[in-house]
């Protein structure tokens, strides 16, 4: 597999010059990863970003029960590892590999100057990075909903057996 | 023409960010909305073509879930919205915005973010890395341990088992809590 042409199918660097997209790959590291691999650690600071060429990580998060709770499951083309590389802050996940995952890695310093120099490459990877963020939100968001939807469907009682129109009250949050 | 109508503070933030040629870039490309009270800025689920930054007044942040409208809380000036749904690809807005009272908010067409890609590369990079803060902490936030707050209580019609329904108000009210912190809203009475 041809690294650059991977990037190339990426959301945020389809238009990303290919001499451009040349530099990101040689800034990056390919390795493939033996399943049960972690990551990340939660609660520690992580020194560099992934990409997933191929195969699956798990992302969890530990509860207050103690229990590792799933946050999602990452594939091919999938970025993890970013919030501690953009606000130094400890991983907020683990990230443990499903099945064997080969991966490219971007170290802490490389990254930090994709993003500071006024090169189009570093534009262009914003664009991918926020492209990575803004859906982890989203489908962080639609489970959260789903979620609330289930607890809702629970908590009101259906009107006709109380004579009220539970479906028409509305909320008060304050 | 449209940074007058910017003030100043979040003019000198956004410069910070874009520099004096890419807020006039920007600015050329957006347009100033004015929202009379009560007006919709989004509808949650429905489609959104358009990144806002909230210039004046308060917008109220709701859901709708279960056939209930669940006020969340409110955003305010300097506030971009939109973002989620302009980088994730999903043009669906994930709250309903209404303006408390006449609010002002710069809009850029999710169209004229890709124009601003190809004619300015480094102007649409430098608004991006601005709103990677905003996910960044916003993504941080809803993964940290729930906690149950008072903006997110919760009324129900009819019970059997009100110690039930107080356990399930406790659930409903941290899946709130961090759908707040998702959507980047505070809480807060009107």
């Amino acid at each position: 597999m041809i690294l650059r042409n991977f990037l190339k199918t990426m959301p945020g660097l389809a238009q990303c010059p290919d001499i451009e997209l040349e530099r990101l790959a040689k800034a990056m590291r390919v390795e493939t990863f033996p399943a049960g691999h972690t990551f990340t650690y939660e609660g520690r600071s992580n020194h560099e970003m992934f990409l997933i060429l191929e195969g699956r990580v798990r992302a969890c998060h530990y509860g207050e029960d103690g229990n590792c709770h799933d946050l999602k499951f990452l594939g091919s083309g999938e970025f993890f590892g970013l919030l501690s590389l953009y606000d130094h802050g400890p991983a907020s996940a683990a990230c443990i590999a499903v099945e064997a995952v080969k991966a490219a890695c971007l170290p802490y310093l490389a990254y930090q100057t994709l993003i500071h120099t006024s090169a189009p490459i570093g534009h262009y990877f914003q664009l991918a990075v926020a492209h990575q963020l803004a859906r982890d939100l989203h489908e962080r968001s639609a489970s959260l909903r789903e979620s609330l939807k289930q607890q809702i469907e629970e908590i009101v009682i259906p009107p006709m057996a109380h004579g009220a129109a539970a479906g028409d009250t509305p909320s008060k949050p304050d | 023409m449209q940074q007058a109508m910017i003030d100043t503070d979040l003019s000198t933030e956004l410069r910070q960010y874009l520099g004096l040629g890419g807020l006039e870039v920007l600015l050329g490309l957006a347009e100033v909305v004015e929202i009379p009270a009560g007006g919709r800025l989004t509808t949650d689920g429905q489609g959104v073509d358009s990144l806002y930054l909230v210039l004046d007044g308060v917008f109220d942040v709701s859901i709708q879930e279960g056939g209930q409208s669940i006020r969340l809380g409110r955003v305010g000036r300097g506030k971009w919205l939109g973002e989620v749904s302009l980088f994730s690809g999903h043009h669906q807005a994930s709250a309903s915005l209404t303006a408390e009272s006449t609010g002002k908010v710069l809009k850029l067409r999710h169209s004229d973010f890709q124009a601003l890609q190809r004619e300015h590369l480094e102007v649409a990079g430098n608004l991006t890395r601005m709103m990677i803060g905003t996910l960044v902490e916003r993504l941080r936030k809803s993964v940290d341990t729930p906690i149950l707050v008072g903006a997110a209580s919760y009324s129900v019609a009819g019970s059997e088992d009100i110690q039930q329904i107080q356990h399930k108000q406790g659930l409903t009210g941290r899946l709130m809590a961090l759908i707040q912190k998702v959507l980047g809203v505070e809480g807060g009475k009107r």
